[in-house]
This record gives C-alpha cells, structure tokens and sequence, in this order.
C-alpha cells in the first residue's frame, strides 16, 4: 500500500512541475462547461421547462455532472498505450509492483487533482454568475452508481491501452471514444430531453452510465428507489442500475481478456 | 514565390504520403470528427426543438454560425497542422535542422502539414453552408462578399494564433498545449456570442478576438454589421498578426540551439 501511495504522491507532484502548462489545462477544464452552460440558459430565458427541468435543475445537472466527469473521465491510461509501443513497459512489468496497481494508483492521483480543483473552479461559476443549484439528493443511491461510472470508465480506458499490443494507432480510436464520451454520456445537456427512441438506444450503451445516471440521481427530488416514483423516461431506476453493473462487469471482464491476449502477444527488444 | 509554392506542394506530397500510412487513422479520425459534427448539428436542432429563437436567432441563422466556425476552424487544421507537431522538435533539437535549410522555417513549421483529410469534411461543410445561406431571406451579393471578406479576415487571425503558438513552444518548455487552448478558445464560436453573460462575451470579443474570427462573418452575412465592426475586424487581425510575428522574431532570438 505504501508503494502505491508513493506513486500517488509523485503523480500529484509531476503535475506541478510544469506550472503554466497546469493553468493552462484548468482553464480549459473551465471552457468546456461554459458552452452547454450558457447555450441551455438562453434557452431557459425564453422557454422555462425543458423536459422535466426547469433552469435550476437543468443548470443543477450541468454542473454536478461536470463535477463527477472531472473525477470519472480523468485518466492517465493514455501513458499505457505509449508506453506498449516504445517499450517501456517492460520497466513496470520488471518493477516489484502490481502493473495494475501501479496503474491505478497513477490514474487516482488525476482524478483527485481534476476533482480537487473542478470544486473551486465549478464554485466559481456558480458564484459569479449567481446560477441557483439544488442540493444534492439521494447520496446512498448516488455513491454506489457513482463508484461504477469511476470503474467502467477506468476499464474501457485500460481496454482502448491495451490495443497498444496491436497497434500504433491508439489514439484515433480513443478519439473516436472521446467524442462519443463528450457528447453520448450526458456531458452537453440530461438524455432524457432528447425523443424516446434515441434515449432507449443511447441506454443501451456504457456511456450514460459514467455522467448521465449518477448526475441525474443527485438532483431528482423523489426518492428514485420508492415504487411510486415515475422513473427515468419510462425506464426505471432497478432498470438503469441492473445495466450499469453490466457494463461494470462487461467493461472488466473486456480488459481482462484484452490484456491477457496483448500480454500473451507482446514481444519487445531489450532495454 | 514559384520556389516556395514548389516546395509548399513538395511538403503537402510528403505529408500525404506520411498520413496515408496511417489507414486506421484516416478511418478513426474521419468517423469522429463527423460523428463531432453530427452531434453538435443535432444539438441546435435539439434546441430549437424546445424554443423558436436563441437570443433573437432562428434555426438557419444558428446553424449559418455554427458552419462557419466550421469552415474556419477546419481550414485553419488543414493548412496548420504542422503546429501540433512543433514542440517535439524544439525539445528534441530537430528544429535546428529546420533552420538550417534555405528557406523560411514557416514553410516547414506552419504550413509543412497541409493535412488532406480535413479537405474531406471541409468541402460538404461548404455545400451545407452554401444551402443555408441561399434559404436565408434578403440575402445579395453585397453581404455575401462581405461575409468572405471577414472569414479570409479569421483566417489571418488563425494564421497569428499559430504563428503566437509557435513562438510560445520555443519560449518555454512548460506549455505543451497551448495549440489545444486555442482550439477550445475558438469553440466558443461556435455559437453567437450573444448566448455568453458578461463579462465573458466582452473578453471573448474583444480581448481574445474570438467573437471577431468566428461570429462577426455570419453576422456580416446577416446584415447585423456596422460599418465600424468591419474596421475593427480589420483593425484586428492586422494587429495580432504584427504581434505574433513579432513574438516569433523575439522566440528566435532567444532560441538556444541544441547543436551536434
């Protein structure tokens, strides 16, 4: 464990080597939620329900989702991927440590510092541009749905490294993923405004799980678990758990085997 | 002027060739810059699914806005990508290399990368933008011409962005994506600027000038323009492109040489 930490905390301290480049890349964390934020308030200026959200819901979404993307799509596997490639994953897998703890110990220290500095940053927003929020509801359901959007997403990052063991070409893949992250998840705006067909499609896929789900369980006012409850878009929230733990196990399970099989195929020249 | 176009297409040949053996790339890149735009366009259809106008803009209008950025944005990769690939070479010494040929590094730094899968999206971008800008109403040659005026204009304020990004990559070592900020700056043309508060929309205006490169042509094309906004547009792009060419020159002369 106290290897581990180590790692953490030199992780945490490579980020501050390069001081502008990490000011830099918090100010871009900042941009990126100013376009859905203030695209969805002009809307809500003319048109004050959207769906089943009026604006502080709406904005409530935005921002608690941002919040919870800052911690679940921070991520470092990239260095895998590169590392595959050139080699050098040979210094880890040599290394006295767990390949995979050592990973996710790397991959904590990003999610920390996203989420550490999302807060002051989100709070900022808030602050200057007065936007009202609703406080965070249904924490017990939230945390465990919370906890799976964190592994899916760590488990399909490690999948898209481990095509490194074929190919050179990680990165347009994870480009593709990315977009499809960006925009399938829930990132820009609550999936359940978009029509039912493409909602019920678009819930078949991991993505919803990993933004949409848990931001949308915080800011329901209902207790999503009582049968009473109207649900998520004609789904209901036993429905919507019952397959974020499948992809959970999907989403292992698919790691497992890839690196397994890259693993088995790897071959690399001394260093 | 015949030399440097000569080897301007002996370097998009090149760099042609380079991408072309990246099979997988062309296919993943394609897929998702279009699966990028598809979502975006189906997001102002979404909006507009849930209210007639946005701050005083239709359906039409907005997506007129949003192919602008486009084009802009996608011109501006297809010409420069060779930006992206910058810093490596000064941190690896390989710049040094650059220099020494007998001719403008720009040739090789700035447009060395003439990127051809972004003239794949680029040309229907311009045929949609053409279709919606026939549908607008009141539409003359006049605006028109205006509105290519001020997108040539953008794209010399994009040239002065990627020339400033350069100088930064030999000025310090501690800013590795300074060509992606700019990119997420520019995003924010993508839509009006009227839709952002203040003070945003007046930094966004007018400090960095993305309301200028991105809202102002369809603006102009609109008839939403005064007279003092073109002059300012000018005025602008002339400005940081003095600026930016200037911070490259004062980059040289600091740049120490790796040697060997």
């Amino acid at each position: 464990m106290k290897k581990y930490l180590a790692v953490l905390t030199v992780s945490f301290k490579e980020y501050f080597v390069y001081r502008i480049n990490f000011i830099l890349w918090r100010f871009r964390v900042v941009l990126n939620i100013i376009i859905p934020l203030f695209l969805w308030s002009a809307v809500l200026d003319r048109n004050p329900v959207i769906g089943d959200y009026d604006r502080t819901q709406f904005v409530s979404y935005l921002i608690y989702g941002n919040l919870i993307g800052t911690f679940v799509f921070g991520t470092r596997t990239f260095d895998i991927s590169s590392d595959i490639n050139d080699g050098k994953i040979i210094n880890t897998l040599l290394k006295p440590v767990s390949f995979f703890n050592y990973h996710f110990a790397k991959e904590m220290a990003d999610k920390l510092i996203n989420l550490f500095f999302a807060v002051f940053e989100l709070y900022l927003i808030v602050w200057f541009f007065k936007l009202q929020l609703i406080p965070p509801n249904n924490p017990i359901l939230f945390l465990p749905i919370f906890l799976n959007s964190v592994l899916i997403s760590y488990f399909i990052n490690l999948t898209l490294s481990f095509l490194g063991f074929w190919t050179t070409e990680v990165w347009p893949i994870r480009f593709v993923f990315m977009v499809l992250l960006s925009f399938v998840a829930g990132n820009y705006f609550p999936l359940d405004i978009i029509p039912q067909p493409i909602y019920k499609l678009i819930m078949v896929t991991p993505f919803p799980y990993m933004f949409y789900l848990p931001a949308k369980i915080l800011i329901s006012h209902e207790n999503p678990l009582l049968p009473t409850t109207s649900g998520y878009a004609g789904q209901s929230i036993g429905q919507l758990i019952l397959f974020s733990y499948i992809w959970l196990f999907a989403s292992y399970f698919l790691a497992r085997l890839v690196w397994r099989k890259g693993i088995k195929s790897f071959s690399f020249w001394g260093r | 002027m015949r030399k440097v176009l000569k080897l301007f297409t002996v370097y998009a040949k090149l760099y042609l060739k380079m991408v072309i053996q990246h099979k997988l790339g062309i296919v993943f890149f394609t897929l998702g810059k279009l699966a990028r735009f598809l979502f975006l366009f189906f997001m102002i259809y979404l909006v507009f699914s849930k209210t007639n106008l946005v701050k005083g803009y239709s359906f039409n209008q907005m997506i007129i806005f949003y192919l602008t950025f486009n084009v802009v944005d996608t011109t501006a990769q297809l010409l420069f990508r060779e930006v992206y690939r910058f810093r490596p070479q000064v941190v690896s010494g390989s710049f040094d290399l650059i220099l020494l040929k007998p001719h403008h590094p720009f040739l090789r730094i700035l447009v060395g990368g003439v990127d051809f899968l972004d003239l794949i999206l680029l040309i229907p971008y311009i045929l949609i933008l053409i279709y919606f800008i026939i549908q607008l109403p009141n539409i003359s040659l006049l605006l028109i011409a205006g509105y290519l005026l001020l997108v040539a204009n953008s794209l010399i304020i994009a040239t002065a962005f990627h020339i400033a990004v350069l100088a930064l990559a030999i000025l310090t070592t501690e800013v590795d994506h300074a060509i992606m900020v700019y990119r997420d700056l520019t995003s924010l043309g993508r839509f009006p600027m009227e839709i952002y508060r203040e003070p945003i929309r007046a930094v966004f205006t007018f400090v960095i000038p993305v309301g200028i490169m991105m809202s102002f042509p369809p603006k102009a094309l609109l008839n939403l323009l005064s007279p003092a906004s073109y002059l300012l547009s000018l005025f602008a792009s002339s400005l940081l492109l003095t600026l930016s060419l200037k911070l490259w020159n004062l980059a040289l002369k600091k740049y120490q040489s790796w040697g060997g």
